[in-house]
């Protein structure tokens, strides 16, 4: 052997020194690759008899010092190697390029190199002939470039930025880390186990009453989610009037993440998709206008504040929503379940979907359950026992004379106008004119008279004395609130809307909080009924009621929430004999309803919120033409109890109609309302005798029926003359009393077991609806 | 104007997809705040590198390509470098400022060396809090006394930073690294 290569690559590697014999050089069969162990006995093998050595100082792999392809190919038969392989295996390993940055402020006043953009025109000769950046030809090629990347419009963001939340220090598993957060801050004790929960839960439904920080508890779990390198991309949707809310809060308690207000224009907001963060912050309805122009719809993180804005499957926003993908989803609400177990199935169908079925809408009990473990909900009550006391005062008030007739007038003839319709009047008719009596009870436009005017007139004057501040509620911003501004102007009223733009709504509620000869802020209800916090007034007036009490506790939260020192005066005005009246007594029992249901899930049937029904049972004369009832949600055929289960109370009573004409009855269903205790009237007529009977349904789907219903429909039953029998039908059962009670009385009880006996006895076609 | 001190944790780690190495460091204050990041591009052996350099790969790419690198273009000046790997003592040489390796306590394998190897200089580090499980801290044989020069701050650290967590966050960083900018794939 002539000779060999001894690889030696440093002085601190020497045990492990190799050296290869060269093919060219090889006496041997074939070329080999020793360790230096093995030395003797290659030095040993009779075909060498030289070894030449050549001590390299670093390890230099070079095309002579390789092995050729076919060589590897037989040493390495495990390997597949391409062509496009060997260059890249021949090169030696060289010191990389390092990148970076720094993050210590002292030093950042230094200049930092800032990572190369791709550079697209250089100064070479393009094929054209001439340098690239004077070609037309070449430049256009540019834009073309930078338009498919997106290279033009997109903010540039140091990646290295976006890696610093997890390359800060751990927050501490009770958060109390000196650097968690910026110097005054810290989260409250309750907030602690709230954020815990939100980290611990991919997905999950923080319900904090408001204000008890649901927003800060959000940030700081994200910044958590951040820190652990489980999310890179986040996206936030939140309602309008709390995007500079949001912005403040993620400012000040998330300063080292980076976010992107996706506001404005529309080409600029698909710039702004398109520029890297760590958290996008927009409205439900910019991600409905921009949801098709997304770059990605995949998130690592998805927040959703006001939760029940996806609660309509078929709205625009919820489509919308439902078209994010994201690992985590968490949801934010103070009302989750504002009306119906519906929208809660809907709003859990994008934060865990699957967990919730359209069967669960008639089963609260097993909703609880179900959400129980991705859903936390704390109450001011339980946890914020030092929160100053909210004093809730009803002002009923006489309308003014003006405010009167012209009130007369507009019911009287609104409802002939109704009537007039017919079969063509739809509740929008009726709403319609609701809405212009209650603008009617606000205030009286020709006369320029407000009872409630007058009112406002009186108390502001000693708040301002007192130095204290009010909200002032209407959800009539235009028909209202526009009026009584400048009657309201010795308080310098600001006026918060829906037709602002962002920026004047920030100087507005900056305005308020700060100065302090605004003593008053008229708000719409749906503007500024969400998020913001206005800890500085202490006074709030609902002008009217909203149909939903959530949205006027919603309002009223703005106040009473953390930092707010005072006591807190929730006035409602009402004026009697109107139809605020009307509306007020029936929030009364929906307030209930919401108690019961929201914050201990029971089990009555929440379906029995405003219904049509009751809004037209608000005006007092209508006539309302006899109700179709085809109805999408009634089975073609009634398999199962949970079928009767599933219709509504109307659908309820249709069926029980149809059964007894299958018995051979004729039937007449009575008005939705006002049906004066009787849901249908029957009759059947035999050769020798006639029987009329008079039929109350009560759909109570697993309740039971109380007493008093068996002895209102027997007093019924004794005032009319045209009935000889009664009927009391349920889907539920009936109480002991009930059967105690009509025990040789002509009436019958019908209970839910009953009635699906009867029904799989008398089949009935419901394909051709009800 | 007082002086701050800062740590600098340095290792090697393995690309998302196993084929390749990235040296990072990472530059804390006394209380785990970052202060500086710098990491190398992927050194990505052939398969042709693997076999020649066999057991040396790593701390050849480790400390000759990655680390020596790492600490020359610091902007900070540290006061403490941390490593996670023993190889990575062998950066010593280029810095002027102590080098320590750090184990936990029950997670290091006692390894019996020949007669003639000199055992590295190791000592146990209690968390003077008691917040985190102790640690044994080695240093590079040729450099003995940096075990005694660093003694005082790790134990002051040691109290409310545990010295292994910030290598956790530098691997996280990286993976994350990578999915921002493909060149670190």
């Amino acid at each position: 052997m002539k000779g060999a290569v001894l690889e030696r690559q440093s002085s601190d590697f020497r045990d492990s020194i190799r050296f290869k014999l060269s093919a060219a050089l090889l006496p041997v069969p074939k070329p080999t690759i020793l360790r230096l162990t093995d030395l003797d006995s290659a030095l040993g093998h009779p075909g060498i008899n030289q070894v030449q050595v050549e001590v390299l100082e670093t390890p230099e792999l070079s095309q002579n010092f390789c092995l050729l392809p076919s060589e590897i190919y037989s040493y390495y038969p495990d390997i597949r190697l391409t062509e496009a392989d060997f260059p890249s295996l021949f090169s030696p390993l060289t010191v990389p390029r390092c990148s970076g940055k720094v993050y210590d402020r002292q030093l950042e006043s230094e200049p930092v190199a800032q990572p190369e953009l791709p550079d697209l025109i250089t100064e070479e000769i393009c094929k054209h002939g001439i340098y690239k950046r004077w070609c037309s030809d070449c430049q256009e090629e540019r834009r073309q470039r930078e338009k498919l990347v997106g290279i033009k419009h997109v903010a540039y963001v140091d990646p290295f930025d976006l890696i610093l939340p997890i390359l800060e220090p751990p927050l501490g598993e009770e958060f109390d880390s000196p650097f968690c957060f910026a110097p005054g801050q810290s989260l409250y004790s309750f907030q602690i186990p709230g954020v815990r929960f939100l980290v611990e839960h991919v997905n999950a439904l923080l319900g904090d009453e408001m204000g008890l920080g649901k927003t800060i508890q959000a940030i700081v779990a994200a910044r958590v989610v951040f820190r652990q390198g489980r999310a890179a991309r986040g996206l936030i949707l939140c309602p309008r009037s709390v995007v500079p809310d949001w912005e403040k809060a993620l400012w000040e308690w998330a300063p080292e993440l980076r976010i992107r207000k996706v506001r404005g224009p529309k080409p600029q907001r698909i710039s702004l998709w398109n520029s890297p963060a760590h958290l996008y912050l927009t409205t439900y309805e910019t991600l409905r206008e921009d949801i098709d122009e997304l770059p990605t719809k995949q998130f690592d993180l998805c927040i959703l504040d006001e939760v029940v804005k996806i609660k309509t499957p078929d709205a625009g926003v919820t489509k919308a929503t439902r078209q994010i993908k994201a690992d985590i989803r968490w949801g934010l609400s103070g009302y989750p379940l504002e009306n119906k177990l519906e929208e809660l199935i809907t709003i859990f169908s994008y934060i865990k979907p699957g967990l919730l079925h359209s069967y669960h809408a008639d089963a609260p009990w097993l909703v609880k359950d179900a959400i129980a473990p991705f859903f936390l909900r704390r109450r001011k009550l339980d946890v914020l026992k030092d929160l100053p006391e909210k004093i809730s005062i009803t002002r009923w008030l006489e309308l003014t004379h003006a405010q009167r007739e012209a009130y007369y007038r507009a019911e009287r003839e609104g409802i002939v106008t109704l009537n007039q319709m017919g079969d063509l009047m739809t509740v929008q008719h009726v709403w319609a004119l609701i809405t212009k009596l209650k603008q009617i009870c606000n205030f009286e436009p020709l006369s320029n008279d407000s009872c409630k005017l007058e009112y406002l007139l009186d108390v502001l004057d000693e708040i301002a004395a007192q130095g204290e501040k009010a909200l002032v509620f209407s959800q009539f911003p235009e028909k209202t609130l526009k009026f009584l501004q400048p009657m309201l102007a010795l308080y310098n009223p600001l006026f918060y809307h829906g037709g602002l733009t962002d920026h004047q709504r920030m100087l507005v509620l900056d305005q308020f909080q700060n100065d302090d000869d605004r003593v008053l802020l008229l708000m719409s209800v749906k503007a500024g009924g969400l998020g913001l916090n206005l800890q500085r007034a202490n006074h709030v007036f609902h002008l009217d009621q909203w149909w939903n009490p959530a949205t006027a506790a919603q309002a009223e939260d703005r106040v009473h929430r953390i930092g707010q020192e005072r006591t807190v005066f929730v006035t409602t005005l009402f004026t009697t004999d109107t139809i605020e009246e009307r509306i007020h007594n029936i929030l009364i029992q929906k307030r209930h309803l919401f108690d019961r249901v929201i914050d201990a899930l029971s089990e009555e049937d929440v379906r029995q919120s405003l219904t049509e029904e009751e809004i037209y049972s608000l005006l007092p004369g209508l006539e309302r033409g006899k109700p179709t009832f085809a109805s999408q949600h009634i089975p073609a055929k009634i398999s199962a109890i949970q079928d009767v289960e599933a219709l509504s109370p109307r659908e309820f009573e249709n069926l029980v109609a149809r059964l007894l004409e299958r018995t051979g009855y004729q039937v007449r269903l009575t008005a939705a309302s006002r049906d004066g205790g009787v849901d249908i009237l029957a009759k059947r007529s035999g050769a020798l005798t006639s029987e009329s009977i008079v039929v109350q349904c009560k759909h109570y789907p697993h309740g039971t029926v109380p007493v008093s219903e068996v002895r209102a429909l027997y007093g019924v039953l004794r005032r009319r003359d045209d009935a000889h029998h009664a009927i009391l039908v349920t889907s539920g059962e009936f109480s002991q009393d009930c059967y105690d009670f009509a025990r040789g009385l002509p009436i019958d009880l019908v209970d839910g077991k009953r009635l699906f006996g009867l029904l799989q006895k008398y089949p009935i076609d419901y394909s051709v609806g009800l | 104007m007082e002086e701050r001190t800062f740590l600098g944790f340095l290792s090697l780690n393995e690309t998302s997809a196993g084929d390749g190495y990235i040296g990072a460091i990472l530059v804390t204050d006394q209380y785990g705040v970052p202060a500086e990041f710098r990491c190398t591009y992927p050194v990505k052996p052939s398969v042709l590198h693997k076999p020649l350099y066999g057991e040396t790969l790593k701390p050849y790419i480790g400390v000759e390509l990655c680390a020596k690198r790492l600490v020359e273009v610091l902007d900070h000046r540290l006061n403490l470098l941390v490593v996670n790997a023993r190889f990575l003592l062998d950066v010593r040489p280029s810095c002027n400022y102590p080098v320590i390796f750090i184990e936990r306590v029950g997670e290091a394998i006692e390894v019996a060396l020949p007669d003639a190897v000199t055992s590295p200089p190791k000592s146990r580090v209690a968390c003077p809090s008691g917040r985190f499980q102790p640690i044994y801290v080695s240093a590079h044989s040729n450099y003995a006394q940096d075990l005694s020069e660093s003694r005082p701050l790790v134990e002051n650290t040691f109290s409310h930073l545990d010295l292994l967590e910030p290598f956790e966050r530098i691997a996280t960083a990286l993976k994350a690294l990578a999915q921002q900018d493909g060149r670190f794939l």
